[in-house]
């Protein structure tokens, strides 16, 4: 099985391989508009469209950086009516969105802002940051004073910051109500298809490892040991998929919540055992920096870790199910 | 992908949503809103139901009486029966030998047995597995022998579910011990039970309940008329049939139903102050049950959507089987955990207790799942060489 996509969906999808990660050629290629809507110079792509595009196009190259930097930036200025939309879409400005789990204990004092921001990718050379906590948005322009940034590489090599402000300016904006969850679900399920292109790769990677690997004079997936290990890893990937893709399908119905929570939860608990299991079978290469599997299971393990713990998920699943055996329950005696 | 009715589709639920509603009998729904198993006689009376409505057999051709629905009407209309608390009708003729009759079987046989599966005169089941070829069917030993126009058949079935309701069983035979493989010398049989040599005996099994039995057939004769296709061939229409098998056993539509149950149940139930279901321990493991059958329910979705009516299965049946098999099996387990004590009596009969489908015999009774119908190793063995290639 595939990722199926439309005409349009692929043909993203390869100009986004193309590009990787690089700025000059996303921006030639007006992939930095690409959810800014088309009013504002953008391609008006909805989390539904983009999802399959990214998932496919990150097979063949990482994707955080074109989610943090123009996937997320080009929602939040469509949603928040942001006059930066124009200048994000043509690449004139850098920007990055930070959501609730990027925030600890920022606090505001009237018309300052202090606290810290944690772990923002792209936020290392960004200019604008656009704030999404709930129905209190913000925008601060990143070399305001008394704002200071730590700037690190992830796991996965894609770059972030840390931000400390101290009584930083803001320009406050009031946010259509529910843009804030919607953005985070958003950022939440951009990084599954991420994780998911990773995994495609990795499961194609293994299982073509051990058809060649020979140990014992004869190839090591003809183990029944290793072949029901790469029979999880590949039924594993497969049920992935259909959760983000199926996300990705209902992300503008009411079943959002529910949906992203699924396919953030199995990215942490199946797709993790699944990264893991590739190296063990892969053996000693497996741990090699330079052999390509260990980047690509990086992608899958900070996926996991952003924007919402598996075990966040899980507890928000909780509350959802508890709420709909509630709502059935109403339902019935009525 | 979205998983929402095409308005034709919404009006299938619908016309199938009144229809169960009005005609789903009251005790029916109550066993399995109850926690309780349906009974065989309740089985037969929906499916006679279901038979007068012309909506039993729903993968089947209409030339055969089936109603030839798409595989996304199939799964509405077991979503919606299964919802509703309706039992499961039996695959062994509808999804079984029926198929292999309309594919393989000669025009007397698809006129004289395909009608009787419809109305439930006849009950089939299943006579695969022997004592010593389980996982690996191919050693089957029980021989047919030609002599004249007349097959005599000797040996030995068992784990024959059903076998004690059933006037017909299929029957895989040895009819040449000199192949050279042993998957070449197979026959498959029509064989009716009341025949002289056809003896059954029940085997209760770990849930202490009769689902299965062994068969024993000393000498049972049977026609040249009772082969099904060509003699010698009964491994390719096994092969056919047991992937029809294992895409049954996805089960989607029952797991939906258990799954909605099994939520008012941890709603009901208290650990502590509060309701099961907003214990923090007790609703993570709820939650990856239900993401693990989102997953599965949608993965269904997508490949039975590349598949034809009547198409060839084999390759997929695999993972839905598995993955089938393991989220009812967990249904089972957090059922039994929210019965809590309850769930260990053993004792039945008492209206409502124990809770039946719902403790520890319910547990137990999943245990067969992923055994029957091609145990998951043997699953994951194929899905291996002919999905992965290895």
């Amino acid at each position: 099985m595939s990722i199926n996509l439309t005409e349009d969906q692929r043909m993203i999808a390869n100009s986004l391989a193309g590009a990787g990660g690089d700025w000059d050629a996303l921006t030639e290629l007006g992939l930095l508009g690409l959810t800014v809507s088309e009013a504002a110079g953008g391609a008006g792509l909805g989390v539904a469209d983009a999802i399959p595009a990214l998932a496919e196009a990150a097979r063949s190259a990482p994707m955080g950086s074109v989610i943090a930097g123009a996937v997320l930036p080009g929602l939040a200025a469509t949603a928040l009516d942001l006059p930066h939309a124009g200048a994000i879409a043509g690449g004139r400005l850098r920007a990055v969105v930070a959501l609730p789990a990027n925030c600890g204990d920022l606090h505001v004092d009237g018309t300052t802002l202090s606290g810290r921001i944690e772990v923002l990718p792209g936020a290392d050379t960004a200019e604008l940051l656009i704030l999404c906590l709930s129905e209190n948005c913000a925008t601060i322009a990143l070399d305001s004073p008394g704002l200071t940034r730590d700037s690190y590489a992830l796991a996965d090599g894609q770059p972030a910051a840390d931000l400390v402000l101290d009584k930083v300016g803001f320009v406050p904006i009031t946010a259509p109500k529910g843009s804030a969850g919607r953005l985070q679900d958003a950022s939440a399920l951009a990084l599954c298809a991420d994780a998911l292109g990773a995994m495609i790769t990795i499961r194609e990677m293994t299982r073509d490892y051990i058809a060649t690997r020979k140990q014992f004079g004869r190839a090591i997936g003809s183990f029944q040991a290793l072949q029901h290990a790469m029979v999880d890893i590949y039924h594993g990937s497969e049920d992935y998929l259909s959760l983000v893709l199926r996300a990705a399908g209902g992300f503008d119905g009411l079943d959002r919540a529910r949906l992203v929570s699924a396919a953030k939860r199995c990215c942490g608990t199946r797709m993790r055992a699944a990264a893991a299991s590739a190296v063990q079978l892969h053996g000693g290469i497996g741990m090699t920096q330079e052999y390509a599997l260990g980047a690509l299971v990086r992608r899958v393990l900070v996926a996991d870790m952003l924007n919402g713990s598996a075990d966040d998920h899980a507890a928000r699943l909780g509350r959802i199910i508890a709420n709909t055996a509630r709502r059935e329950m109403q339902e019935e005696t009525a | 992908m979205q998983i929402i009715d095409s308005d034709e589709d919404a009006a299938f639920r619908a016309e199938v949503r009144a229809f169960i509603q009005q005609a789903l009998p009251q005790d029916i729904r109550d066993t399995f809103f109850g926690f309780r198993r349906h009974s065989w006689q309740q089985m037969i009376r929906w499916h006679r139901i279901l038979a007068d409505k012309g909506w039993v057999a729903v993968s089947w051709p209409r030339e055969y009486g089936g109603c030839a629905w798409t595989p996304m009407q199939q799964y509405i209309f077991d979503e919606e029966a299964m919802l509703a608390g309706a039992p499961r009708l039996r695959p062994f003729g509808l999804k079984m030998i029926g198929p292999v009759l309309m594919r393989y079987g000669s025009d007397a046989q698809k006129a004289r047995f395909l009608p009787r599966i419809l109305s439930a005169e006849d009950y089939w089941c299943q006579g695969f597995s022997e004592p010593d070829a389980g996982s690996d069917l191919a050693s089957l030993k029980t021989k047919a022998t030609l002599d004249g126009d007349i097959w005599r058949i000797e040996g030995q079935k068992t784990w024959t579910t059903t076998a004690q309701h059933a006037n017909w069983i299929f029957v895989l035979a040895r009819s040449a011990p000199q192949a050279a493989k042993p998957q070449e010398g197979i026959s498959l049989f029509l064989v009716d039970m009341s025949l002289p040599g056809v003896e059954v005996r029940p085997i209760i099994t770990i849930d202490g309940d009769h689902h299965v039995n062994e068969v024993f057939l000393d000498g049972v004769e049977v026609g040249a008329d009772m082969l099904v296709g060509e003699a010698n061939k009964g491994w390719t229409y096994a092969k056919y049939l047991l992937g029809n098998e294992r895409v049954g056993v996805a089960n989607v539509g029952q797991a939906k139903a258990e799954l909605k149950l099994l939520r008012r149940l941890a709603l009901t139930r208290k650990r502590g102050n509060q309701a099961l279901i907003d214990d923090p321990v007790f609703a993570a493991k709820l939650a990856d049950l239900e993401t693990d059958f989102l997953a599965h329910e949608t993965t269904n979705l997508r490949m039975l959507s590349t598949l034809k009516p009547g198409g060839d299965a084999s390759a997929l049946a695999p993972f839905l089987k598995l993955r089938g098999s393991e989220i009812q099996q967990r249904i089972t387990e957090l059922a039994s955990e929210a019965v809590g004590p309850r769930a260990a009596i053993w004792q039945r009969g008492e209206e409502g207790d124990p809770l039946d489908s719902y403790g520890l015999h319910g547990w137990l009774n999943a245990r067969a799942f992923t055994i029957f119908g091609g145990s998951s190793e043997v699953m994951k063995n194929i899905i291996a060489k002919t999905t992965l290639g290895l």
